[in-house]
């Protein structure tokens, strides 16, 4: 079934549509809540709450992508439910991940530079088009997805030392991007 | 900033990054686009990869730490093995090319980056880096060029000298982050170590300031670039000189103000302490001080408090000059109806007399970004676009639009114009294109 026939199904308010979305993405949204969680219980949870979250955007809403929408959802409520359990602890590959970041974000004088999500999102997404698209590609896996070096490398067809050294210098020129422009000072 | 800041941050991405990531499909790594590329640089020594498929001399091979030398028939390729190394800079640059020689073209590739140069004859040059990594390989057609060694400060390096006039030599060498790096060129091996000694990490660009507001009546009289930093200059109703001067560095920056002859007290420029000058001479300028970051920021002119804080308080970072482009001339019977950004560009959308669709649109670094063409069946020509090349698409069927494509390789920009008009027309709206003012 097309995203379209899908979205066609929740406008029609027919539950079918939930089966549908299911059966097409559901592996894809149980790894990326599993991926934050790694609890099987709360990423079945949040996948079901994702999957509510849809019934009640659409309609109105008509997105297109139908997946990217999805995903979006999905990791919201997916970090809601990780920071609504922040004492235990998940060893998830979102932690692995975010402690792989948390060197390089950090502010060399000390200093916390007051930055609002919104307009950090607008310097990132600046910095993603200094990026190849493969290597945006693999940033975006692994701190917007939360993929493992494996999932990664099998996507974008190298090695897993090719993805771990390349996330690595992406972090380095991320911190210099930040620090040029005094988002870490 | 902390990690909850970051992925907060991720979750208010553009949905573009987010449907890249789960439409990219992986390229396969054939040798056939290397062929391709090499195809672009054909008068170089020839840099070919064709995996590791084929039959190895194990002869010839010979590990230098980290990267692995081994013969392929007629061509050498040398691959990566080992650990990446976290220190290691993230971008290089040549410090110096012999005289007549012109920056071309960048590629990049996403473990390294090539530049093409050209020389006084055009013949082409090439400087690349290639980061070590698993699956990184670099091909050097260099078997039967003549072999010699060389030091590039301190590094071994390998010379590959043309055997006879018209093909150029290579030097390869590797850094202490074990980066490897390659230059070919029609050069003598003194003039490639040379070049290969001149090349270092490029430094992270900072960022450009301006003055958002200047009083009334002032002029812009010149602007110079200082270390680290620019100087504007301007004037005012009455001919006073009026300065805005900042300074970056990473290192930490300084500025000397002749504090003798004036006052000194302070004030806040956006919630920051600035300090003061007045002046106690009427002849000279008051000034203000303040930084942020690693910007110190330097404003003088002859005004009081007030208004220096507020000249100080519209100092905004520069944006980026980014060509922008419009058509100069269009046909008479089309309307324009939507002009949008696109990815790396623009696109102006115009419909005609029968309500067809007219597309202008440009990409800035088309390598990056993709053009598609509904080309097919369709008889291609090629054009000159006001000295640019390009081609023509005329369709067999008028009910087809027909479409013209140029590059303009000097500010590397992709400009495509179709619509339901002759190669003339097409041609003559192609180079009215103007610069947007």
């Amino acid at each position: 079934m097309t995203d379209e026939q899908i979205i066609e199904l929740f406008f029609g308010r027919s539950e079918q549509a939930i089966s549908e979305l299911d059966g097409k993405y559901g592996t894809v949204l149980q790894r990326l809540a599993y991926n934050i969680l790694n609890d099987r219980l709360d990423t079945e949870e949040c996948v079901n709450d994702a999957y509510f979250g849809v019934w009640n955007a659409i309609p109105p809403e008509r997105p297109n992508p139908l997946l990217t929408f999805v995903c979006k959802i999905t990791r919201n409520i997916s970090l809601k439910r990780y920071h609504s359990k922040t004492a235990i602890k998940r060893n998830s590959t979102y932690d692995v991940a975010m402690s792989e970041v948390a060197n390089y974000i950090m502010s060399p004088n000390n200093v916390e530079a007051e930055i609002e999500a919104k307009e950090l999102a607008r310097i990132i997404e600046s910095f993603l088009e200094t990026l190849s698209v493969e290597n945006r590609v693999i940033f975006m896996r692994r701190y917007w997805f939360s993929d493992t070096y494996n999932d990664i490398a099998e996507r974008v067809g190298v090695t897993e030392k090719t993805v771990s050294m390349r996330l690595t210098r992406i972090r380095k020129q991320m911190r210099e991007y930040l620090v040029a422009r005094e988002v870490l000072v | 900033m902390n990690e909850v800041v970051f992925s907060e941050a991720m979750n208010e991405l553009s949905d573009k990054y987010i449907t890249e990531a789960i439409e990219y499909k992986a390229k396969k790594r054939s040798g056939f686009s290397y062929v391709m590329k090499a195809a672009a640089v054909a008068c170089l020594l020839v840099v070919l990869s064709f995996g590791t498929v084929m039959a190895v001399n194990a002869e010839v091979r010979a590990a230098v730490i980290g990267w692995i030398k081994e013969q392929y028939y007629n061509f050498f390729e040398y691959s990566y093995e080992g650990e990446a190394i976290e220190d290691a800079p993230t971008a290089y640059e040549i410090g110096w090319l012999p005289d007549g020689c012109e920056y071309v073209h960048t590629i990049e590739e996403p473990d390294g980056k090539i530049f093409i140069y050209t020389d006084e004859q055009d013949m082409l040059i090439r400087f690349s880096y290639t980061f070590p990594e698993g699956n990184s390989t670099v091909g050097i057609d260099g078997v039967d060029y003549i072999q010699e060694k060389a030091t590039v400060n301190g590094m071994d390096a390998e010379l590959y000298l043309a055997p006879k006039v018209g093909l150029t030599s290579g030097i390869v060498w590797k850094n202490e982050y074990d980066v490897l790096f390659f230059i070919a060129g029609p050069f003598a091996a003194d003039v490639l170590v040379e070049m290969a000694e001149s090349v270092v990490p490029k430094e992270t660009e900072n960022i450009k300031y301006e003055l958002g507001s200047l009083p009334e009546g002032c002029e812009f009289v010149t602007s110079y670039e200082i270390p680290d930093g620019e100087a504007y200059v301007y004037t005012d109703k009455n001919s006073f000189v009026i300065q805005f001067t900042y300074s970056s560095s990473a290192e930490g920056t300084s500025l000397f103000v002749e504090g003798g002859e004036y006052e000194e007290t302070t004030a806040m420029v956006n919630d920051i302490q600035a300090d003061i000058y007045l002046a106690t001479d009427e002849t000279q300028t008051n000034g203000i001080v303040w930084s942020e970051g690693n910007t110190i920021f330097y404003i003088s002119a002859p005004y009081d408090i007030d208004d220096l804080v507020e000249m100080a308080e519209s100092v905004v970072p520069k944006e980026s000059e980014s060509l922008r482009f419009e058509p100069g001339w269009m046909p008479e019977d089309a309307v324009l109806i939507d002009n949008f950004d696109t990815a790396g560009g623009e696109a102006y959308i115009y419909s005609d007399d029968t309500n067809a669709m007219i597309n202008f649109h440009y990409i800035s670094e088309p390598e990056n970004e993709k053009t598609y063409i509904g080309a097919e069946g369709s008889e291609i020509q090629s054009v000159m676009v006001n000295g640019c090349q390009g081609e023509m698409y005329i369709s067999p069927s008028e009910e087809e639009t027909n479409t013209i494509v140029w590059i303009d390789t000097a500010n590397n920009i992709l400009f495509s114009f179709s619509g339901h008009y002759d190669a003339e027309t097409l041609l003559k709206v192609a180079e009215n294109i103007k610069i947007k003012e």
